[in-house]
């Protein structure tokens, strides 16, 4: 049995029924999820500003996840906040979104392409952020274009129909002008997209909840993790670890 | 319940009970394991010369896994014979252990070194092999090195511990010479050699077939296939003197 951690790193737990439901359809039989916000840090992630707020927390909260007789944990951003930290504290596997979906894309096509979320000024910001996350995974040539909703991230669930609206033009651009010949969606909180949402673009559809929960799965079950030479264990000091609770 | 069929493809029935075993002890209860060889071809794939030949045949084993009603293809060969091939043609998920490991290996470190097989005076030519590949998948520049344990395919499962060895030497210069943080085998011939090399390097090894059983299973889980977009279905009605 594969015990898999889901940390959603942010403060409010809306999210946290939806992953679950997503998560509980496609594990496999014997793994068990939990899936987890924070409690603390910033309510979505748009900014580096949020991320300095999810990144200490997180990262706590991954140890937890070990110390508890996790098996495995999944940072649940596409920003993969405090994922390296982690994996250097860690010794059981640790993923975020970013990784495995575009691992995943790239072994169905030649081409993908990322369609974030986030409020239209913060568009260009975060496209930078990702395509430095896609070229420190090697994949910066497999990238054919990064996109967006233009929609806030605390936004999407409210706005069911208008995302499905968007993901789709933006996956016939993507595919027409960009060349991708798959997608892979760039936000945990892109949700309920319905499998009818691929037919429509004609590619595959990378949903990110899925493609880290196999990626843990499987590194779980060949009884493999990060390697420890590229996240050596960080030596013994004094970190000041109840810093999360003394913020303002 | 999945079902997998895993086409090895060489002519030589000798990996079918290795490959069986092996996935049958990393696969989910819920998967079926189907292991068969090509009934023509190559005994072992040590070159491009013999990947030709390997090829064609498991394009053929691929196309009869899809209309057997498999729900995934498993082509068992560190170089993927054929897979982009069978990609076009048919609908469900074609894994290769070679690319499969390769992408998992990026997922566990920056660089990772392909440990591969061969007779001694086809190294240079089975490194350029794998090379090759990664060129291919456009991989080549996480790759840290490519190296050879100079062992014949035919000859790995009777010198297990030769290769176990050679694997534990060469491995060490991967890590300390080359900057490999993970270790990917690049044949899957090589079986039950991985765990004296990850206890003595304290890197992750990826072993091939298992890489590509966890892909593909993931794969058919999450409904996914390779993109029509890129491997659109080949013209029908076309002579091809089968």
């Amino acid at each position: 049995m594969a015990k898999v951690k889901v940390i959603v790193p942010v403060c409010t737990s809306i999210w946290n029924e939806a992953i679950e439901t997503l998560m509980e359809e496609q594990k496999e039989p014997e793994t068990r999820l939990n899936v987890e916000d924070l409690g603390c840090g910033p309510d979505s992630l748009e900014f580096a500003y949020d991320r300095a707020f999810s990144e200490l927390p997180t990262v706590q909260a991954a140890e937890k996840a070990e110390r508890e007789g996790y098996d495995g944990v999944i940072i649940y951003c596409f920003a993969e906040p405090g994922l390296e930290a982690a994996r250097e504290a860690l010794s059981i596997p640790v993923f975020g979104l970013c990784g495995p979906s575009i691992h995943v894309a790239s072994l169905l096509g030649t081409r993908f392409t990322v369609v974030l979320a986030g409020s239209e000024r913060m568009f260009d910001s975060k496209r930078r952020v990702v395509r430095s996350l896609v070229g420190r995974y090697g994949l910066a040539r497999q990238c054919a274009s990064i996109r967006s909703l233009r929609i806030p991230v605390l936004e999407l669930e409210n706005q069911g129909e208008e995302k499905l609206r968007k993901l789709l033009a933006e996956g016939r651009v993507a595919v027409d002008e960009d060349r991708a010949d798959v997608l892979v969606l760039g936000c945990g909180g892109i949700l309920r997209i319905g499998r009818d949402a691929a037919q429509a673009v004609g590619v595959p559809v990378v949903i990110p909840a899925i493609a880290a929960l196999k990626i843990c799965e499987a590194t779980i079950r060949m009884g493999i993790a990060h390697s420890k030479r590229r996240f050596p264990r960080p030596e013994d000091k004094r970190r000041i670890p109840q810093a999360c609770t003394t913020l303002p | 319940m999945k079902r997998i069929k895993v086409v090895v493809p060489v002519s030589s029935s000798m990996w079918n009970a290795p490959a069986q075993l092996l996935m049958d002890k990393y696969k989910e209860t819920d998967t079926e394991i189907t292991v068969v060889n090509v009934s023509k071809g190559p005994e072992s794939l040590e070159c491009t010369y013999d990947e030709v030949f390997g090829e064609y045949f498991t394009l053929l084993e691929a196309e009869k896994a899809e209309e057997e009603g498999f729900d995934g293809v498993i082509v068992y060969c560190g170089s993927d014979p054929g897979v982009r091939a069978a990609r076009e043609k048919l609908h469900i998920p074609v894994v290769g252990i070679g690319e499969a490991s390769y992408h998992l290996a990026c997922l566990l470190g920056e660089f990772f070194s392909v440990i591969t097989v061969g007779p001694p005076d086809l190294v240079a030519t089975q490194c350029r092999r794998v090379r090759d590949h990664l060129r291919v998948y456009a991989l080549e520049h996480k790759c840290a090195s490519v190296r050879s344990v100079a062992i014949p395919v035919a000859d790995l499962e009777s010198a297990k511990k030769e290769q176990e060895r050679r694997l534990l030497t060469v491995g060490r210069k991967a890590v300390e010479e080359d900057g490999a943080d993970v270790i990917v085998l690049g044949c899957g011939g090589m079986i039950g050699v991985a765990e004296q090399l990850t206890k003595e390097m304290g890197v992750p090894v990826v072993i091939p077939g298992v890489a590509g059983l966890k892909i593909c299973e993931a794969l058919i889980r999450s409904n996914l296939a390779q993109s029509k977009r890129c491997f659109g279905t080949p013209p029908v009605g076309k002579k091809r003197v089968k």
